[in-house]
Protein backbone atom coordinates (compact mmCIF):
# COMPACT_ATOMS: atom_id res chain seq x y z
CA UNK A 1 0.00 0.00 0.00
CA UNK A 2 0.94 3.54 -0.47
CA UNK A 3 0.59 6.02 2.54
CA UNK A 4 -0.40 9.68 0.61
CA UNK A 5 -0.51 12.57 3.23
CA UNK A 6 -2.10 15.84 1.55
CA UNK A 7 -2.66 19.37 2.86
CA UNK A 8 -4.61 21.43 0.15
CA UNK A 9 -7.37 24.39 0.78
CA UNK A 10 -10.90 23.86 0.52
CA UNK A 11 -13.43 26.29 -0.14
CA UNK A 12 -16.15 24.65 1.83
CA UNK A 13 -14.11 25.15 4.71
CA UNK A 14 -12.16 28.44 3.39
CA UNK A 15 -9.55 26.53 4.63
CA UNK A 16 -6.47 24.23 4.55
CA UNK A 17 -7.49 20.49 5.65
CA UNK A 18 -5.34 17.43 6.13
CA UNK A 19 -5.89 14.39 5.06
CA UNK A 20 -4.21 10.69 4.85
CA UNK A 21 -4.86 7.99 2.08
CA UNK A 22 -3.91 4.44 1.58
CA UNK A 23 -3.83 3.32 -1.97
CA UNK A 24 -3.06 -0.03 -3.86
CA UNK A 25 0.27 0.92 -5.71
CA UNK A 26 -1.61 0.20 -8.66
CA UNK A 27 -3.84 3.03 -7.87
CA UNK A 28 -7.39 3.98 -7.11
CA UNK A 29 -8.44 2.10 -10.08
CA UNK A 30 -7.48 -1.29 -8.51
CA UNK A 31 -9.00 -1.07 -4.98
CA UNK A 32 -12.93 -3.44 -4.22
CA UNK A 33 -13.99 -0.71 -1.85
CA UNK A 34 -13.08 2.79 -0.34
CA UNK A 35 -13.18 3.03 3.21
CA UNK A 36 -13.76 6.88 5.03
CA UNK A 37 -11.98 6.63 8.05
CA UNK A 38 -12.64 9.29 10.36
CA UNK A 39 -11.29 10.56 13.54
CA UNK A 40 -11.61 11.15 17.02
CA UNK A 41 -12.26 15.15 18.13
CA UNK A 42 -9.13 16.98 17.40
CA UNK A 43 -7.53 13.84 15.72
CA UNK A 44 -5.05 13.83 13.01
CA UNK A 45 -5.35 11.91 10.07
CA UNK A 46 -2.16 9.80 10.90
CA UNK A 47 -4.22 8.18 13.78
CA UNK A 48 -5.56 5.16 12.61
CA UNK A 49 -2.36 4.20 11.09
CA UNK A 50 -0.31 4.93 13.84
CA UNK A 51 -2.21 3.78 16.45
CA UNK A 52 -3.93 0.64 14.04
CA UNK A 53 -2.70 -2.28 11.83
CA UNK A 54 -4.97 -0.18 9.15
CA UNK A 55 -2.59 -0.54 6.34
CA UNK A 56 -2.62 -4.38 7.15
CA UNK A 57 -6.24 -4.74 7.11
CA UNK A 58 -6.68 -2.21 3.86
CA UNK A 59 -3.86 -4.49 2.04
CA UNK A 60 -5.67 -7.56 2.95
CA UNK A 61 -8.90 -6.62 1.85
CA UNK A 62 -7.81 -4.25 -0.91
CA UNK A 63 -9.05 -1.28 0.45
CA UNK A 64 -8.45 2.62 -0.28
CA UNK A 65 -8.31 4.49 2.80
CA UNK A 66 -9.12 8.05 3.00
CA UNK A 67 -8.32 9.98 6.43
CA UNK A 68 -9.47 13.39 6.53
CA UNK A 69 -9.62 15.50 9.70
CA UNK A 70 -12.13 17.59 11.21
CA UNK A 71 -10.97 19.24 14.21
CA UNK A 72 -14.12 19.57 17.14
CA UNK A 73 -16.64 20.03 14.47
CA UNK A 74 -18.69 17.07 14.94
CA UNK A 75 -18.69 16.84 10.95
CA UNK A 76 -21.23 19.62 10.92
CA UNK A 77 -21.99 22.48 9.25
CA UNK A 78 -20.76 24.53 12.34
CA UNK A 79 -22.98 27.31 13.99
CA UNK A 80 -19.69 29.08 14.35
CA UNK A 81 -16.84 27.67 12.31
CA UNK A 82 -15.96 25.42 9.04
CA UNK A 83 -18.49 23.67 6.96
CA UNK A 84 -17.59 20.20 7.89
CA UNK A 85 -20.05 18.23 6.68
CA UNK A 86 -20.06 19.69 3.05
CA UNK A 87 -16.32 19.28 2.68
CA UNK A 88 -16.98 15.56 4.21
CA UNK A 89 -19.69 14.58 1.66
CA UNK A 90 -19.32 16.95 -1.07
CA UNK A 91 -15.76 18.44 -1.83
CA UNK A 92 -13.17 16.18 -0.48
CA UNK A 93 -14.98 13.08 -2.28
CA UNK A 94 -14.96 15.21 -5.57
CA UNK A 95 -11.50 16.35 -4.90
CA UNK A 96 -9.92 12.44 -4.38
CA UNK A 97 -12.12 10.89 -7.47
CA UNK A 98 -10.91 13.89 -9.91
CA UNK A 99 -6.88 13.79 -8.21
CA UNK A 100 -6.76 10.25 -7.33
CA UNK A 101 -9.50 8.51 -9.60
CA UNK A 102 -11.29 7.14 -6.45
CA UNK A 103 -14.78 5.95 -6.83
CA UNK A 104 -17.88 7.54 -5.46
CA UNK A 105 -19.72 4.38 -4.95
CA UNK A 106 -19.20 0.77 -3.26
CA UNK A 107 -17.87 2.76 -0.12
CA UNK A 108 -17.78 2.03 3.56
CA UNK A 109 -17.65 4.37 6.57
CA UNK A 110 -16.22 4.01 9.91
CA UNK A 111 -15.44 5.76 13.15
CA UNK A 112 -15.32 6.06 17.01
CA UNK A 113 -16.04 9.15 19.15
CA UNK A 114 -16.62 12.19 17.48
CA UNK A 115 -15.91 10.17 14.07
CA UNK A 116 -18.63 7.81 14.97
CA UNK A 117 -21.28 10.85 14.71
CA UNK A 118 -19.67 12.15 11.17
CA UNK A 119 -19.89 7.94 9.87
CA UNK A 120 -23.24 7.53 11.00
CA UNK A 121 -24.46 10.76 9.14
CA UNK A 122 -22.69 9.78 5.90
CA UNK A 123 -24.08 6.40 6.47
CA UNK A 124 -27.87 7.31 7.11
CA UNK A 125 -27.71 10.94 5.33
CA UNK A 126 -24.66 10.87 3.03
CA UNK A 127 -25.81 8.72 -0.23
CA UNK A 128 -26.65 5.38 -1.09
CA UNK A 129 -23.02 4.50 -1.58
CA UNK A 130 -22.09 3.82 1.13
CA UNK A 131 -23.12 0.29 2.22
CA UNK A 132 -21.76 -0.39 5.88
CA UNK A 133 -21.41 2.39 8.39
CA UNK A 134 -19.53 1.50 11.38
CA UNK A 135 -19.51 3.63 14.63
CA UNK A 136 -18.87 2.86 17.79
CA UNK A 137 -17.40 4.30 21.26
CA UNK A 138 -19.58 7.63 21.16
CA UNK A 139 -22.02 9.29 23.23
CA UNK A 140 -24.89 9.75 20.53
CA UNK A 141 -27.18 11.26 22.72
CA UNK A 142 -25.23 13.87 23.26
CA UNK A 143 -26.46 16.19 21.02
CA UNK A 144 -30.41 16.10 22.31
CA UNK A 145 -29.10 16.29 25.84
CA UNK A 146 -26.81 19.88 24.82
CA UNK A 147 -27.89 22.64 26.83
CA UNK A 148 -29.62 20.31 29.49
CA UNK A 149 -27.51 21.73 33.01
CA UNK A 150 -25.73 24.61 33.96
CA UNK A 151 -22.23 24.07 32.35
CA UNK A 152 -21.35 25.95 29.12
CA UNK A 153 -19.40 23.46 26.22
CA UNK A 154 -18.11 26.18 24.06
CA UNK A 155 -17.18 23.52 21.77
CA UNK A 156 -21.08 22.44 21.55
CA UNK A 157 -21.74 25.97 21.01
CA UNK A 158 -19.36 26.48 18.41
CA UNK A 159 -21.29 23.56 16.62
CA UNK A 160 -24.79 24.05 17.25
CA UNK A 161 -25.07 27.62 18.48
CA UNK A 162 -26.48 28.57 22.50
CA UNK A 163 -29.08 26.42 23.43
CA UNK A 164 -32.21 25.51 22.81
CA UNK A 165 -30.27 24.14 19.74
CA UNK A 166 -33.08 25.12 16.67
CA UNK A 167 -35.08 22.44 15.68
CA UNK A 168 -33.88 22.50 12.06
CA UNK A 169 -30.17 22.28 13.31
CA UNK A 170 -31.15 19.10 15.25
CA UNK A 171 -33.26 17.88 12.86
CA UNK A 172 -29.48 17.65 10.57
CA UNK A 173 -27.35 17.01 13.67
CA UNK A 174 -29.23 14.60 15.78
CA UNK A 175 -28.26 10.90 14.89
CA UNK A 176 -31.87 9.47 16.55
CA UNK A 177 -33.70 12.23 15.11
CA UNK A 178 -32.12 11.31 11.58
CA UNK A 179 -32.37 7.74 12.27
CA UNK A 180 -35.77 8.06 12.80
CA UNK A 181 -36.46 10.75 9.72
CA UNK A 182 -34.42 8.36 7.86
CA UNK A 183 -36.17 5.21 7.42
CA UNK A 184 -35.29 3.69 4.05
CA UNK A 185 -31.55 3.84 4.34
CA UNK A 186 -30.06 0.49 2.86
CA UNK A 187 -26.41 1.13 4.45
CA UNK A 188 -26.07 -1.35 7.00
CA UNK A 189 -25.02 -0.33 10.79
CA UNK A 190 -22.25 -1.91 13.35
CA UNK A 191 -23.24 -0.49 16.37
CA UNK A 192 -22.12 -1.00 19.98
CA UNK A 193 -24.93 -1.91 22.53
CA UNK A 194 -23.53 0.15 25.64
CA UNK A 195 -23.08 3.38 23.01
CA UNK A 196 -25.81 5.74 24.72
CA UNK A 197 -28.58 6.08 21.82
CA UNK A 198 -27.49 3.39 19.48
CA UNK A 199 -30.00 1.09 20.33
CA UNK A 200 -33.02 4.22 19.61
CA UNK A 201 -30.63 4.52 16.51
CA UNK A 202 -31.28 1.18 15.24
CA UNK A 203 -34.45 0.90 16.36
CA UNK A 204 -35.99 3.50 14.28
CA UNK A 205 -36.22 2.28 10.72
CA UNK A 206 -35.76 -1.05 9.14
CA UNK A 207 -32.19 -1.44 8.60
CA UNK A 208 -29.97 -4.23 9.29
CA UNK A 209 -27.86 -3.36 12.17
CA UNK A 210 -24.63 -5.35 12.95
CA UNK A 211 -24.12 -5.37 16.92
CA UNK A 212 -19.89 -5.02 17.98
CA UNK A 213 -18.90 -7.92 20.13
CA UNK A 214 -17.83 -5.19 22.65
CA UNK A 215 -17.89 -1.80 24.08
CA UNK A 216 -14.24 0.03 23.40
CA UNK A 217 -13.38 3.40 25.10
CA UNK A 218 -10.03 4.00 23.61
CA UNK A 219 -7.35 3.49 21.27
CA UNK A 220 -6.38 0.30 23.13
CA UNK A 221 -9.33 -0.90 21.44
CA UNK A 222 -10.45 1.09 18.47
CA UNK A 223 -8.37 -1.02 16.24
CA UNK A 224 -10.56 -4.17 17.34
CA UNK A 225 -13.87 -2.45 16.48
CA UNK A 226 -12.27 -1.02 13.24
CA UNK A 227 -10.92 -5.04 12.44
CA UNK A 228 -14.84 -6.39 13.45
CA UNK A 229 -16.53 -3.95 11.48
CA UNK A 230 -14.04 -4.73 8.12
CA UNK A 231 -14.82 -8.71 8.83
CA UNK A 232 -18.44 -8.15 8.57
CA UNK A 233 -18.08 -5.57 5.68
CA UNK A 234 -18.67 -7.09 2.08
CA UNK A 235 -16.01 -5.01 0.70
CA UNK B 1 -0.98 24.30 -2.91
CA UNK B 2 -0.43 20.98 -1.86
CA UNK B 3 2.62 19.05 -1.40
CA UNK B 4 1.85 15.57 -1.19
CA UNK B 5 4.10 12.84 0.30
CA UNK B 6 3.51 9.67 -1.18
CA UNK B 7 5.21 6.75 0.63
CA UNK B 8 5.14 3.02 -1.18
CA UNK B 9 6.39 -0.42 -1.15
CA UNK B 10 9.06 0.07 -3.66
CA UNK B 11 9.88 -3.28 -5.54
CA UNK B 12 12.92 -1.71 -7.15
CA UNK B 13 14.47 -1.08 -3.69
CA UNK B 14 13.63 -3.80 -1.92
CA UNK B 15 11.80 -1.63 0.70
CA UNK B 16 9.79 1.94 0.77
CA UNK B 17 10.40 4.73 -1.99
CA UNK B 18 9.33 7.85 -1.31
CA UNK B 19 8.16 10.89 -3.72
CA UNK B 20 6.23 14.06 -3.46
CA UNK B 21 3.67 15.64 -5.43
CA UNK B 22 3.27 19.03 -5.61
CA UNK B 23 0.03 20.29 -7.32
CA UNK B 24 -0.53 24.07 -8.98
CA UNK B 25 -3.96 25.48 -8.06
CA UNK B 26 -5.27 24.94 -11.72
CA UNK B 27 -4.73 21.15 -11.53
CA UNK B 28 -8.43 20.23 -12.71
CA UNK B 29 -7.58 21.96 -15.81
CA UNK B 30 -6.47 19.51 -17.96
CA UNK B 31 -6.00 21.00 -20.76
CA UNK B 32 -3.43 23.27 -20.11
CA UNK B 33 -1.82 21.08 -17.28
CA UNK B 34 2.20 19.69 -17.77
CA UNK B 35 3.86 17.71 -15.42
CA UNK B 36 7.38 17.97 -14.60
CA UNK B 37 9.92 15.17 -13.19
CA UNK B 38 12.33 16.79 -10.67
CA UNK B 39 15.39 14.51 -9.78
CA UNK B 40 17.06 16.00 -6.64
CA UNK B 41 20.94 15.95 -6.41
CA UNK B 42 23.16 13.85 -4.13
CA UNK B 43 23.24 14.35 -0.32
CA UNK B 44 19.77 15.22 -0.57
CA UNK B 45 15.91 14.22 -1.14
CA UNK B 46 13.06 15.38 -2.94
CA UNK B 47 11.91 18.00 -0.30
CA UNK B 48 14.95 19.92 -0.59
CA UNK B 49 14.32 21.45 -4.09
CA UNK B 50 11.13 22.90 -2.59
CA UNK B 51 12.84 24.46 0.49
CA UNK B 52 16.34 25.69 -1.63
CA UNK B 53 14.43 27.20 -4.46
CA UNK B 54 11.28 28.76 -5.90
CA UNK B 55 10.41 26.06 -8.44
CA UNK B 56 6.63 25.64 -6.81
CA UNK B 57 5.80 29.19 -7.28
CA UNK B 58 7.41 29.21 -11.02
CA UNK B 59 5.25 25.56 -11.68
CA UNK B 60 2.43 27.56 -10.59
CA UNK B 61 1.91 30.31 -13.23
CA UNK B 62 2.57 27.58 -15.48
CA UNK B 63 0.09 25.14 -14.35
CA UNK B 64 3.05 22.20 -14.30
CA UNK B 65 2.61 19.75 -11.37
CA UNK B 66 5.66 17.97 -9.90
CA UNK B 67 6.83 14.73 -9.71
CA UNK B 68 9.78 13.98 -7.35
CA UNK B 69 11.59 10.80 -5.95
CA UNK B 70 13.88 10.73 -3.57
CA UNK B 71 16.67 8.98 -4.53
CA UNK B 72 19.37 9.75 -2.09
CA UNK B 73 22.68 8.54 -3.20
CA UNK B 74 21.34 6.39 -5.86
CA UNK B 75 22.88 8.30 -9.05
CA UNK B 76 19.83 6.97 -10.73
CA UNK B 77 21.52 4.06 -11.28
CA UNK B 78 20.76 0.79 -10.66
CA UNK B 79 24.18 0.63 -8.83
CA UNK B 80 27.07 -2.45 -9.23
CA UNK B 81 27.20 -1.96 -4.76
CA UNK B 82 23.86 -0.49 -3.66
CA UNK B 83 20.35 0.58 -4.07
CA UNK B 84 18.58 0.41 -7.38
CA UNK B 85 17.92 3.85 -8.14
CA UNK B 86 17.65 3.82 -12.34
CA UNK B 87 14.62 0.93 -11.68
CA UNK B 88 13.22 2.96 -8.53
CA UNK B 89 12.67 6.32 -10.87
CA UNK B 90 11.14 4.46 -13.66
CA UNK B 91 8.83 2.57 -10.95
CA UNK B 92 8.15 5.95 -9.56
CA UNK B 93 7.52 7.62 -13.17
CA UNK B 94 4.83 5.26 -13.74
CA UNK B 95 3.38 4.58 -10.55
CA UNK B 96 2.57 8.34 -10.40
CA UNK B 97 0.27 8.09 -13.35
CA UNK B 98 -1.33 5.24 -11.95
CA UNK B 99 -1.97 6.91 -8.78
CA UNK B 100 -2.84 10.16 -10.02
CA UNK B 101 -4.23 9.75 -13.09
CA UNK B 102 -4.97 13.58 -13.21
CA UNK B 103 -1.69 13.70 -14.75
CA UNK B 104 -1.38 14.42 -18.31
CA UNK B 105 -0.15 11.35 -20.18
CA UNK B 106 1.22 13.03 -23.60
CA UNK B 107 4.34 13.34 -24.30
CA UNK B 108 4.76 16.93 -25.30
CA UNK B 109 3.23 17.53 -21.59
CA UNK B 110 5.79 15.77 -19.60
CA UNK B 111 9.57 17.07 -19.07
CA UNK B 112 12.43 16.39 -16.53
CA UNK B 113 14.71 18.50 -14.51
CA UNK B 114 17.28 17.17 -13.15
CA UNK B 115 19.67 18.92 -10.49
CA UNK B 116 23.31 17.99 -9.91
CA UNK B 117 23.10 14.25 -10.07
CA UNK B 118 19.88 14.06 -10.62
CA UNK B 119 20.56 15.19 -14.42
CA UNK B 120 22.45 12.07 -15.33
CA UNK B 121 18.89 10.36 -14.39
CA UNK B 122 17.03 12.81 -16.01
CA UNK B 123 19.22 12.30 -19.26
CA UNK B 124 19.18 8.76 -19.04
CA UNK B 125 15.53 8.13 -18.75
CA UNK B 126 15.41 10.60 -21.37
CA UNK B 127 17.14 8.56 -23.81
CA UNK B 128 15.66 5.40 -22.50
CA UNK B 129 12.28 6.79 -23.16
CA UNK B 130 12.26 9.22 -26.37
CA UNK B 131 8.99 8.78 -26.56
CA UNK B 132 7.72 9.51 -23.52
CA UNK B 133 9.13 13.46 -22.88
CA UNK B 134 8.94 16.86 -24.43
CA UNK B 135 12.48 17.98 -23.04
CA UNK B 136 14.77 17.41 -20.37
CA UNK B 137 17.05 20.12 -18.66
CA UNK B 138 20.00 19.28 -16.68
CA UNK B 139 21.82 21.73 -14.24
CA UNK B 140 25.64 21.18 -13.25
CA UNK B 141 25.15 17.77 -13.87
CA UNK B 142 27.18 14.24 -14.77
CA UNK B 143 25.60 13.58 -17.83
CA UNK B 144 28.32 12.01 -19.80
CA UNK B 145 29.24 9.82 -16.11
CA UNK B 146 32.40 7.43 -18.17
CA UNK B 147 34.07 10.82 -18.59
CA UNK B 148 32.99 11.15 -14.69
CA UNK B 149 34.68 7.69 -13.40
CA UNK B 150 37.48 9.03 -15.66
CA UNK B 151 38.65 11.82 -13.79
CA UNK B 152 37.92 10.01 -10.80
CA UNK B 153 40.18 7.49 -11.60
CA UNK B 154 42.65 9.80 -12.44
CA UNK B 155 42.53 12.10 -9.39
CA UNK B 156 41.10 14.77 -11.51
CA UNK B 157 37.29 15.20 -10.09
CA UNK B 158 36.33 17.83 -7.97
CA UNK B 159 35.86 15.04 -5.05
CA UNK B 160 32.88 13.03 -6.00
CA UNK B 161 32.84 9.96 -3.49
CA UNK B 162 32.83 6.51 -2.99
CA UNK B 163 29.09 6.70 -4.05
CA UNK B 164 29.86 6.70 -7.63
CA UNK B 165 32.49 3.67 -7.52
CA UNK B 166 29.61 1.93 -5.44
CA UNK B 167 27.31 3.03 -7.93
CA UNK B 168 29.40 2.59 -11.49
CA UNK B 169 32.81 0.92 -10.50
CA UNK B 170 34.35 2.05 -13.46
CA UNK B 171 35.12 4.17 -16.32
CA UNK B 172 35.56 0.81 -18.02
CA UNK B 173 32.53 -0.81 -16.23
CA UNK B 174 29.88 1.76 -17.51
CA UNK B 175 31.14 2.48 -21.21
CA UNK B 176 28.76 1.48 -23.44
CA UNK B 177 26.49 0.35 -21.12
CA UNK B 178 22.32 0.54 -21.03
CA UNK B 179 23.39 3.90 -18.82
CA UNK B 180 25.88 5.55 -21.09
CA UNK B 181 24.13 8.82 -21.89
CA UNK B 182 26.57 9.33 -24.91
CA UNK B 183 26.60 6.15 -26.21
CA UNK B 184 22.19 6.02 -25.61
CA UNK B 185 22.41 9.14 -27.60
CA UNK B 186 24.35 7.91 -30.47
CA UNK B 187 23.00 4.97 -30.80
CA UNK B 188 19.29 7.20 -31.20
CA UNK B 189 20.65 9.52 -33.53
CA UNK B 190 22.35 6.36 -35.74
CA UNK B 191 18.76 4.72 -35.44
CA UNK B 192 16.93 7.85 -36.62
CA UNK B 193 14.58 8.14 -34.06
CA UNK B 194 13.24 10.92 -32.51
CA UNK B 195 15.29 12.65 -29.06
CA UNK B 196 13.64 15.20 -27.02
CA UNK B 197 14.96 19.11 -26.60
CA UNK B 198 17.93 19.25 -24.39
CA UNK B 199 19.05 21.33 -21.90
CA UNK B 200 22.23 21.68 -19.50
CA UNK B 201 23.70 24.82 -17.86
CA UNK B 202 26.04 25.05 -15.31
CA UNK B 203 27.84 27.83 -12.98
CA UNK B 204 30.70 30.28 -13.94
CA UNK B 205 32.22 29.08 -10.80
CA UNK B 206 30.69 25.22 -11.01
CA UNK B 207 33.46 22.66 -10.12
CA UNK B 208 30.68 20.45 -12.82
CA UNK B 209 31.57 23.22 -15.53
CA UNK B 210 34.79 21.30 -16.96
CA UNK B 211 32.68 17.99 -16.97
CA UNK B 212 29.55 19.97 -19.13
CA UNK B 213 31.70 21.60 -21.53
CA UNK B 214 33.17 17.91 -22.69
CA UNK B 215 29.74 16.84 -22.41
CA UNK B 216 28.38 19.60 -24.92
CA UNK B 217 31.21 19.19 -27.32
CA UNK B 218 30.02 15.50 -27.40
CA UNK B 219 26.61 15.96 -28.33
CA UNK B 220 27.92 18.61 -30.88
CA UNK B 221 29.99 15.58 -32.86
CA UNK B 222 26.58 13.47 -32.68
CA UNK B 223 25.11 17.05 -34.28
CA UNK B 224 22.26 16.48 -31.39
CA UNK B 225 21.29 19.73 -30.50
CA UNK B 226 21.70 21.02 -26.70
CA UNK B 227 20.56 24.42 -25.56
CA UNK B 228 23.68 25.58 -22.98
CA UNK B 229 23.38 28.47 -20.48
CA UNK B 230 26.12 29.52 -17.69
CA UNK B 231 24.70 30.68 -14.55
CA UNK B 232 26.59 33.14 -12.14
CA UNK B 233 27.94 31.14 -9.19
CA UNK B 234 28.77 28.28 -7.71
CA UNK B 235 27.32 24.46 -7.18
CA UNK B 236 24.73 25.25 -5.76
CA UNK B 237 20.96 26.83 -5.26
CA UNK B 238 21.52 30.65 -5.30
CA UNK B 239 23.20 29.82 -9.01
CA UNK B 240 20.55 27.60 -10.27
CA UNK B 241 17.15 29.30 -8.89
CA UNK B 242 17.74 32.50 -11.28
CA UNK B 243 17.94 29.89 -13.99
CA UNK B 244 15.01 27.78 -13.27
CA UNK B 245 12.19 30.16 -14.61
CA UNK B 246 14.23 30.67 -18.14
CA UNK B 247 14.53 26.25 -17.98
CA UNK B 248 10.69 25.94 -17.76
CA UNK B 249 9.87 28.56 -20.22
CA UNK B 250 12.14 27.02 -22.76
CA UNK B 251 10.63 23.74 -21.80
CA UNK B 252 7.34 25.19 -22.50
CA UNK B 253 8.13 27.41 -25.63
CA UNK B 254 11.63 26.13 -26.85
CA UNK B 255 14.45 28.42 -28.28
CA UNK B 256 13.13 31.15 -29.67
CA UNK B 257 11.88 32.42 -25.93
CA UNK B 258 14.72 33.80 -23.83
CA UNK B 259 13.57 33.48 -20.53
CA UNK B 260 17.02 33.85 -19.44
CA UNK B 261 17.85 37.20 -17.27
Amino acid sequence: MAFIECRDSFKTIRNSARFSLLLPEAGAAAASAVLYLLPVRRGLSTDWVRYTSIELWAREKNLAVVMPEGLCSDFCNMRYGMRWWDYLTQELPEYLHQLFGLPQDNCLCFGVEMGALGSLKLGLMGSKRFTMAGAVAEDFLRVSRYGVGESIDHDMESIYGKAPVHEGILAQCDPVLIATSCKKSDTTLFLCHEDLGAEEIAGAGKRHVVWASRAVKSWEGYGDALKEFLDNARA
Amino acid sequence: MPLINVQYLSTALGGEGEFGVYLPEKWRDAETLKVLFLLHGAFSEYKSSFLYSSLARYCETRNMAIVAPSSHLGVYTDMIHGENGYSMLKEVVALSGKMFPALPSEPEKRFILGISMGGHGAFKLTMEQPDQFSAVAACSSPIDVVRTMELLENGEHFGGGAELFHAFQSANTYRGTQGDVIEMARKLKQEGRHIPRLFLCWGDEDHAKPEDLVTVEKFKELGIPLTTREGIGGHNFDMWDPLLEGILDWMLKGDEVDGFH
